[in-house]
Parts: structure tokens; sequence; C-alpha cells
């Protein structure tokens, strides 16, 4: 299942992409900005500035949507299943209320992601495979990412490295880029935002290592969860330890997303405002740029 | 290139200039051309007009301000609007009087003014163009026209203009070698024949032009010496002593100097513009036939420095700013921002002696851009020719000069362009000498006939609206051409039966467009020659001929149609929801526009016209090509009709589709009741060829897709494409680099014909509607052209805004 694809984008990858959003995530970090990506099945957003006040049209579909005293919209989460869902997905006049996540077909997924095909050659673009988490449909991510070498297409893929190992083996050959987060090194920490395990992600970090053509391990920087100097340096440490990653992007905390969690009726747990710390960005860039340990200098950029 | 710098004199010189908001009106053009044509009543029109021009320019004001460099006036006071009665006078006696109150577009009269213009007008009631134009046209016509689905205001209230004359012809032969050419042709005129006889008084007008356009030149020379004898700085006594020889020079021989070159050709862009108020009048290929001079004087013999000649440059751009126009106050809708669209090309190929193309980017096209950028002015209307071969760094530099936000410069393609004129005609080094004209369109300097493009307009969307309703225009309730079915009767069997009566529909208002253009042009041709213009077009001297009376060599004409998005994105709605997945039935739709989606169940209709078709501007093949094929029965009608040149000596005498819609989505937009797209009436229609406002959600590369599914090869009236970027999205090197990039695949790879930018952000647009005050410099690209912000009239401030913004 995928629930976007974004074209022009310039900023996951090299040149022009457009990137392939796949629905499911194995984590749950709170500072996650695509909030609708979770959940391996369709979501739905309710946007009530769009709603039209006199409009009954998802309320003739379903009852598990009514409106209140005020005439506000109120939708009954939990009893939401596939079938209303299947009613919902063009009801809507407005799309206020929306339905997020299509059954893919690769075909044409395939088709579409080619449709900018002149774009990726003359730019050294390509596609980039994000979500959620995409790793967790590898058959899908190597369906197309096959296809799209066969073109002479550069693909990219921005994963969290919290699948299992065949996962990632799967698309090796596939994919020319590995655009891969590392979180944290304290297992505990990272267990408690994120949900997760942080040796599984380690582990994979050491064996994708030996075999990736590119990796850019990306540090997104939580208040909070790791703006410290100390966390931060750990985490470069073991990035610089990995010896094939020479690129290093740091990913200030953003707030961009936020509103999405009230469109899903979802709780927000993280900091309100973006992080605003150059001074820490910039000492954590100098520290990774003039590592002891590398083996060659880092390229390292704030904000990818 | 440093673009933040501006030279003190030019950067005072702007800021005069900009400030002015109500600029007057000035009438010593309008009283002369009176009392010369009363005094030559006996005469041929054309040589009326000679009289009147040599009349004009003996006795007219001159000024010397600024401390500019280059030199000449169009009209007694800064900035003023000279007054051509000879076109019309007919808005004029009846508006004049409150002009100052205009939106966007006002003038400050003076009682003087009013009185001259109140005593001349009544002279020329009967005898101007447009009197003369609906004494020709049939009641139908007249209709149409009072309709506004076809407009020719502008054709019929102006000169036709939109050319580039041979500017390096007058820079090789000089006016005096010009003149000879001119008596050459008279020794030869045998006045026992009739056709010689007409040749003749062209030939006659001409000299007679060309003389008073010597001594005009003297007479700015005249007083530039005066000037310097009461000047007191010693700096700038140099420069009026200079500028004093350089014209005593150019008034007779071919220039020696880059900044005589510069001046002759600014002589020659002014006195177009005083023999005609025509717009769009180009310099062509500026960096190619000024190159050499450039060369010479900075880089070789190092009599002046790089700086000043970019100096000279600004102070010519800004002598461009001076020139102003005075339209009605309908068509200065259609044209906001008052523009003159002036423009400049630099860059594209050259055949080098073997025949083959290279890149013709050199010294002066980084002079001129850097100048633009520096300036951030609205004129020149800069435009780039592009290429494959085009120099990475000079596209960078480019892009650099976008960043400044003023919308410049524009790009054309070489790659559709030159290969298209080839196959219509047109020799190889002529279309490979291809410029810009005005925004968008393109032509051959110096040897192509008027209005490339510029005729009627046509409203494609209301024009729907009727093929959806028995014929019935939905503005007017009037009936042009009746036909059988409407969605109101729900009597559309199939979708094919809409687009049926689309093609009938646009089939007859092409004709009828035509038609008028026909009575336009021939009023044109026999009562406002341009003769000085004529000179400089190729073969009208050989043959006697003015451009109009199809003196040039070659003569392509293009219209305007408008709401082309507006059309596909309404049809494909039509077939998607009333025919192809039934949730709308015909009379439904035919009720919520007649309703103007007011009701509640009309704005949840609207909703699911907005959100369940497809829309132009997405790369969605189930709408694009629905346009192509509504567009091509258009361009199949128009490619059966002439201009009234054909046949009488130019290689063409056609037409073809163009959509550079000025600003006139907006005012016709004005004019539209609601569409079936979900727009609801009096909102601006889409402008060019861009998508409709805020209906690209897929950012540029879908819009690039859909833009060049468009029969672009059949448009060569030009195909524009406006995009809004906000500036955050073209801030890193890289970032300019993936720009470029777009640019480059857009263009070799979809043979996409023009593009061009607006850098910024809704915040300043916003803000600069609030706080006029703050922001008179900003400046953005309106449609194929650039206008100051602060001087559009709020509605068309709003299109802009609406503008989608994409994110990089």
């Amino acid at each position: 299942m995928y629930f976007d694809i974004q074209r022009f984008s310039t900023h996951d990858g090299d040149g022009i992409r457009s990137i392939l959003f796949l629905k499911g995530c194995s984590l749950a970090c709170p500072w996650c900005q695509n909030p609708e990506s979770r959940s391996e099945k369709r979501s739905l957003l309710f946007d009530q500035r769009l709603c039209l006040q006199d409009c009954q049209a998802c309320q003739k579909e379903t009852n598990t949507i009514t409106r209140n005293k005020e005439g506000l919209i109120v939708i009954d989460r939990l009893a939401i299943d596939e079938k209303v869902l299947d009613s919902l997905t063009q009801c809507c006049p407005t799309q206020a209320l929306s339905v997020c996540g299509k059954e893919t077909q690769q075909d044409i997924l395939f088709e579409t992601l080619l449709k900018d095909k002149a774009f990726y050659i003359q730019s050294g673009g390509g596609v980039t495979f994000s979500g959620g988490e995409p790793l967790m449909q590898p058959e899908l991510v190597e369906n197309i990412a096959k296809r799209m070498h066969q073109q002479g297409i550069n693909t990219a893929i921005e994963t969290c490295m919290h699948v299992p190992w065949k996962n990632i083996e799967r698309v090796l050959p596939y994919i020319d880029c590995w655009l891969t987060d590392l979180k944290h090194t304290d297992q505990q920490k990272f267990q408690e935002w994120a949900k997760g395990s942080l040796s599984r992600i380690q582990k994979n970090f050491q064996q994708l290592a030996l075999h990736a053509k590119r990796i850019v391990i990306r540090i997104p920087i939580v208040p909070g969860f790791n703006d410290t100097e100390q966390e931060l340096h750990a985490i470069i440490d073991f990035a610089v330890s990995l010896k094939a990653c020479c690129e290093l992007h740091l990913l200030p905390y953003h707030t961009l997303g936020i509103n999405k969690y009230d469109l899903l009726d979802m709780p927000y747990h993280c900091a309100d405002k973006p992080l605003d710390n150059p001074v820490l960005l910039i000492n954590a860039q100098e520290y990774a740029q003039n590592h002891p340990q590398s083996v060659q200098k880092l390229t390292v950029t704030i904000r990818g | 290139m440093n673009l933040n710098y501006l030279a003190k004199r030019i950067s005072a010189h702007k800021l005069q200039l900009i400030n002015i908001l109500t600029p007057p009106i000035c009438t010593e053009r309008a009283q002369a051309y009176t009392h010369i044509y009363q005094q030559h009543e006996d005469k041929p029109v054309i040589v009326q007009r000679a009289f009147a021009l040599q009349a004009h320019l003996q006795t007219r004001t001159l000024w010397i301000k600024h401390d500019e460099l280059i030199i000449g006036n169009q009209a007694s006071k800064v900035r003023a609007a000279p007054i051509f009665p000879e076109y019309t006078v007919r808005w004029l006696d009846a508006e004049i009087d409150d002009l100052a109150e205009r939106p966007g577009a006002g003038f400050s009269v003076s009682e003087e003014d009013k009185k001259n213009i109140h005593q001349l007008a009544p002279y020329w009631r009967g005898k101007t163009v447009q009197d003369r134009c609906y004494g020709l046209f049939t009641d139908e016509q007249q209709a149409l026209l009072a309709s506004t689905i076809i407009k020719a205001e502008g054709n019929m209230t102006s000169g036709d203009a939109h050319l580039a004359v041979d500017n390096e012809k007058i820079l090789r032969i000089g006016l005096t070698g010009l003149i000879d050419e001119v008596r050459a042709h008279r020794a030869n005129i045998d006045l026992a024949d009739y056709e010689d006889l007409k040749r003749e008084q062209f030939l006659k007008s001409v000299e007679i032009v060309l003389l008073a356009v010597q001594q005009h030149i003297i007479d700015y020379a005249n007083l530039a010496d005066t000037m310097a004898t009461q000047e007191t700085r010693p700096e700038r006594v140099k420069e009026l002593q200079t500028m004093a020889a350089n014209c005593r020079l150019i008034a007779f021989n071919k220039p020696e100097s880059f900044w005589q070159a510069l001046q002759l050709c600014y002589f020659v862009q002014l006195i177009l513009q005083i023999e005609s108020n025509g717009h769009s009048v180009s310099f062509g290929r500026m960096d190619q036939y000024l190159h050499s001079f450039y060369q010479q004087d900075v880089e070789t013999d190092k009599t002046i420095t790089r700086a000043f000649a970019l100096e000279l440059l600004q102070s010519c751009w800004l002598k461009l700013l001076e020139v102003n126009k005075i339209r009605s106050g309908a068509h200065s809708k259609a044209s906001a921002g008052s523009p003159l669209y002036q423009n400049v090309t630099i860059g594209g190929q050259k055949l080098a002696q073997d025949g083959t193309p290279c890149d013709a980017v050199n010294s002066l096209s980084w002079a001129i851009l850097e100048s633009c950028g520096q300036l951030r002015s609205t004129q020149p209307n800069l435009s780039v020719r592009y290429h494959e071969g085009l120099d990475q760094p000079f596209l960078m530099a480019c892009i650099e000069v976008i960043k400044c936000g003023f919308g410049m410069p524009a790009f054309n393609n070489d790659q559709i362009v030159i290969p298209e004129f080839i196959k219509l005609g047109v020799e190889k080094q002529d279309a490979y000498n291809y410029s810009a004209i005005g925004c968008i369109e393109t032509a051959v300097p110096g040897k192509w006939g008027y209005r490339c493009t510029g005729m009627s307009f046509i409203n494609f969307a209301r024009i729907l609206l009727a093929a959806l309703d028995e014929g019935r225009d939905a503005t007017s309730g009037k009936v042009f051409l009746a036909s059988e079915k409407s969605l109101a009767k729900g009597n559309f069997t199939d979708f094919e039966q809409i687009m049926a009566a689309w093609t009938e529909q646009i089939s007859y208002f092409t004709r009828k467009s035509i038609e008028i253009d026909c009575v336009v042009d021939s009023v044109l041709e026999q009562q406002v020659q341009d003769i000085f213009c004529s000179s400089l077009v190729d073969d009208c001297l050989s043959r006697g001929k003015t451009a109009k009376e199809g003196g040039a060599k070659y003569d392509w004409v293009s219209g305007l149609q408008v709401g082309i998005a507006n059309l596909g994105n309404s049809l494909v709605a039509i077939k998607h929801l009333v025919f192809d997945h039934p949730k709308i039935t015909q009379p439904e739709l035919a009720q919520a526009l007649a309703n103007n989606y007011a009701t509640s169940e009309g704005e949840r209709l609207r909703q699911r016209l907005l959100n369940f078709a497809p829309k132009y501007g997405n790369d969605d093949d189930a709408v694009d090509q629905l346009i192509t094929i509504a567009y091509n029965a258009y361009i199949d009608e128009l490619s059966k009709f002439h201009n009234t040149r054909y046949g009488r000596g130019p290689i063409g005498g056609k037409y073809y589709a163009g959509t550079s819609s000025i600003s006139a989505n907006v005012p016709f937009g004005a004019a539209t009741m609601a569409t079936p797209d979900g727009r609801k009436a009096a909102s601006p229609l889409a402008e060019g060829a861009s998508p409709a406002s805020g209906s690209d959600r897929l950012g540029p590369t879908a819009v690039y897709n859909s833009v060049a599914k468009m029969p672009v090869n059949k448009i060569l009236g030009g195909v524009l494409l406006n995009q809004k970027l906000t500036p955050a999205t073209i801030e890193s090197e890289g970032d300019m680099l993936k720009l470029s990039m777009l640019i480059r695949t857009f263009f070799n790879h979809h043979k996409g014909w023009h593009v061009q930018y607006n850098i910024v952000s809704r915040e300043t647009l916003l803000a600069a509607k609030a706080n006029p005050e703050l922001y008179r410099d900003l400046v953005v690209r309106v449609a194929g052209y650039s206008a100051f912000f602060t001087a559009l009239s709020p509605d068309a401030q709003d299109d802009i805004i609406a503008r989608t913004e994409h994110n990089l």
C-alpha cells in the first residue's frame, strides 16, 4: 500500500526525483511528520476547515460519522472498518474527509514514476522510496527498483533500517543510494521514544556497510531526545565507525506535519516548536568533518 | 556578475520614474497631427502622415533630464502619454475627464489638456481608424464585438507594431545610406504607371520622414550643446558635449562607437513609437548587432569601461520605461500595468561561416543580462533564446537574475521555433536570426510584418458555454449561431455530441474573428501607414509598399485565445461526471451553472467538479488530450484563412494560433459566467497556456508534461507558461542547478516553447497589496511581460497572488 507520489522532489537524493511514499512503519517515533504513514492500512483524515456545513454526504454513507450539536463532524474511529473506508473514498465533495492509502498496482506505479524520466536523466535524478518504512514492502521495492534500473534510472531509499536483514538484502542490488536514519546509540532511550530495537538497526547498518553502493546517514535532531552534544557525538562516532559512509545529513526537528495529527485525531507528544539551536548543529558538523577516526573526510550537510 | 549594484545616476533616475503614479498626458502630437492633416487634406493620407510626423518632430518639446546618457523623449513631460487622435478619439472624448480615477491605469490630465482634446476631437470623429472600422463592420460583427466574446479594441485604437525593425541595417549604412537607397528607388519610378504612382507616394513619404528624423537628431545635438554651456559640473559638461557630437555623427553616418550605436537604436525605437502608438516594438537580437561596437570600445580599444557600458545600457532601459501609452478603460484591463513590451532578445544560436549553428552568447549578452538584473525594471522585456548548446554558466547567470524576482529573463526555445519556421518557408539564415517580439511571440527582425501575435482575442470559455446551451451566450443571452442541444434540456446523447457542438461554435467564432481582423487590417492599411517603420522592414523599399500593403518578406499573424485550461477542464469534467461515471445530470449541471453554484447543493456539485475530475497541468492524459482535440478544432479552422497581405508579396500571409493572453484573462473572466470546471462567474480565466490558478498540484514537472502535450508546433504565436516559485526554493547553488536542469529538460526533451518564472513569495505580494507605498519597485511577471505590482488593478493583483506556487 502507498499513500503518495511526490514529483519534483529535490531534497531527497541527487537531481530531480519522484518519491514513492509507502504505508506502514515498524517504529513509532513521536516526532514523525508523516503520521498518516504509520499504519499499514488505510487511514481516514478529516479537515474541519474544508467541511461544508449543510452537507450530509458522509453521513449518508455511514453511521460511524455524525454531526454534534454544534454541527461539527464526529468520527467514531474505532468503528471505521475497511468497508466504511471503501464507501468514503470518493464521497466527500471537498475532500475534507479523505481516505489515505491506495492498494498498489505495480504496473501503474511504475508507469507513473516513469513519467518524469526525462527530468531524471537530464539531472542525474531518479526515484526514491520512502514511507512509512518502505522495506516493510520489499517485494514492491524490489520490483520497481529493478525495473527502474532497466530504464537506466537511479534509485534511492529512505529507511529507518528497523526491518529484518532479508528485506534489505532483497533490494540491495537495485538501490543506488541508501538514505538511512540513525537516531540514537542508547538502546533504552531509543526503545522508550521510538518503540523499536536499536541493536537490530545497528546490526543491519554493519551488514549494509559491506554491500551498499552509497550510504548517506541522516540524523534527525529532536529536542529532548538527542539534542545534546554528547548524544550527537556518540551517533556520529557510530556513523564514522561504519567506514563505508562518507556523507552525513543533520536534520533539525521541524513541525511542518503537526497539523496532520489533528486530521487523524492523534495526540502529538513532541515539541511544538522546531529545533532552534544553530550552534549545536554547527558544532556537530565540525565534529563530524574533523573526526579523527574517519578514513576519508565526511561530507556533512545541515538539512540534507 | 554583481547584481546588487546600481550606479547613482541610474538609481536616481529609476526612483524618479517609478514614483510617477498618475503620469501626465501630452497633446503636442495630437495638435500637430490635427493641424497638418487639416492643412494637407488634398494629399494622399500617407503624404499627410509624412508631413504630420515631420511637423511634429520639428515643433515638439525636447528635453534632456536625469543626467541621462541616452537621450530622446517621447512626450513633452516625463512619462507623459502622447495622444494619437487618428486611431481613436471615441473613448478619449468620453473618458478624458475621469482619467485620474482609473484603478491601476490612471493618468493626470490638466484642464488645458482636456480643453485641447475636446477641441480637436470633433475634426477626427468619423475619420479615425476605429470609426471607419465601425463604418465597415456588419451588424453581426458589431454585435459580436459588443458581446466581447471577440475583442479587437486594441487593434482598432492603435497601430500594429509587434515587430522588430532592421537595426542591423541602420547601424551598417546610417540614415544617409538609407536615404540614398530610397532615392535610388525613386529614380526608377515611372509616373506613367499606376502602381508606380502609388509607390512614389510611399517613397516620397519615406524620404520626407527620414530627412525629418535627421534634423530631429541634430536638434538634440543643439540642445545638448546648449545645456553643456549652462552646466557647472565638468564631468556632465563632457558627457553633454560627447552626446552632442554623437548626435551630429549618427544623424547622417553610421555609428562608430558603442555609445553612438546604442543612441541610434534608441532614436529608431523612439520615433517608431512617435509615428504610431502600436506597442511591442522590439529591439531584436541586440547582443548580436551591437557586439562589434561593444567589443571594440570595451575590450579592444578600452575607450570605455565595462561599468560605463552597463550604465549606457541602463540609461537606455530607463528611456524605454519613459515611453508611455494610454489605453481606454476597458482595454487597459487587458494590458495591466501599462506595458509597452519592448523586447530585447539575447543568446540563442548563430550560423558560422560554413552554415553550422553555434552558441551566440557573447560578452554583450552577459552585459545586457547583468544590466537588467541590476536595474530590475519592467523594460526592456528581456528574453533569452535557449538551445541545447547554451553555455551552462550563462544559463546559471540567467537563473541568478530570475532569482532577483522581477520575472526576467523569459526563455524561448530555438529547438522548436527554428525548425517550425523553416517548415513554414522561412529561409534558414533568417530562421536562425529570429527574436522574441513583445512578450513571447517570435519573428525575424526587420523582415516580418506586424503582429506575429496580437490580432483579435477570442474567449474560449464563453464559446464553450454557448455550445452547451443551444448557442446562447450565457453572459448576454444572445444567440449568434443557433444549435440544437443544451444541457438544460439534457438532450446531448453522448460526450461526442458535446465535442461536436464545441467544434461547430468555435468554427463560427473563428471565422468571425478573421472577418473582424480583415476589416481592421484594411482600415489600418488605408488610414495609418507607418512610414518610418516600413523603411526599416525588408522588402518594403524595393517593393515600394508599406508593411501593411504586403511589403514585408514574411507575414504570419496570430490572434490570442483566452481560457484554454478552462476549456479543457470543463470538457473533461463533463465527460467524467456527466457521461462516463454519471454522478451529475445534464440539467443539474446547467442549473448549477445558471445559479453560479450559489446554493449549498450547487457548492457541493462545484466541489465534485473541482475534486473528482482531472485538471490540466497534472500530466493526466484524460484532460491533456481533450484540450488538444478541442484546441485543434480551432487550429484546423484557422488554417483555412489568410490575412490581407496574402498573395501581395510576403511569404506566408496566413494565421497560426497563439496563447499569450497578456492580462486579458482577468477582464475576460469578469465577463464569463460560471464554467463546468468549477470556476465561478466573473473570476479570472486561466492565463496563456498555463494551468488554471491553483489546479496544478503535482509540481512543475507535471505541468511541463501537460503543456508539452499541446500541439505546440501549430501554436507558433507562442505557448505561454508562467510558473511561480517561492524564493526559498532557489536559495542555494544546488537548487539553482536543479532549476537549470528543469529548464533544459522542458526545452530539450519536451520541446517546450517558452517559460518564465515569478519568484516572489505570497507574503510579499500580500504585503505589497496592503502597503503599496513600500513596494513601488516590486516587479512581477503578469503574462508574457512584467509590470510594477502596485500599478496593477486590485483584481489583476489577486490573480497573480492566486497562481499556484511551486516548492522545488
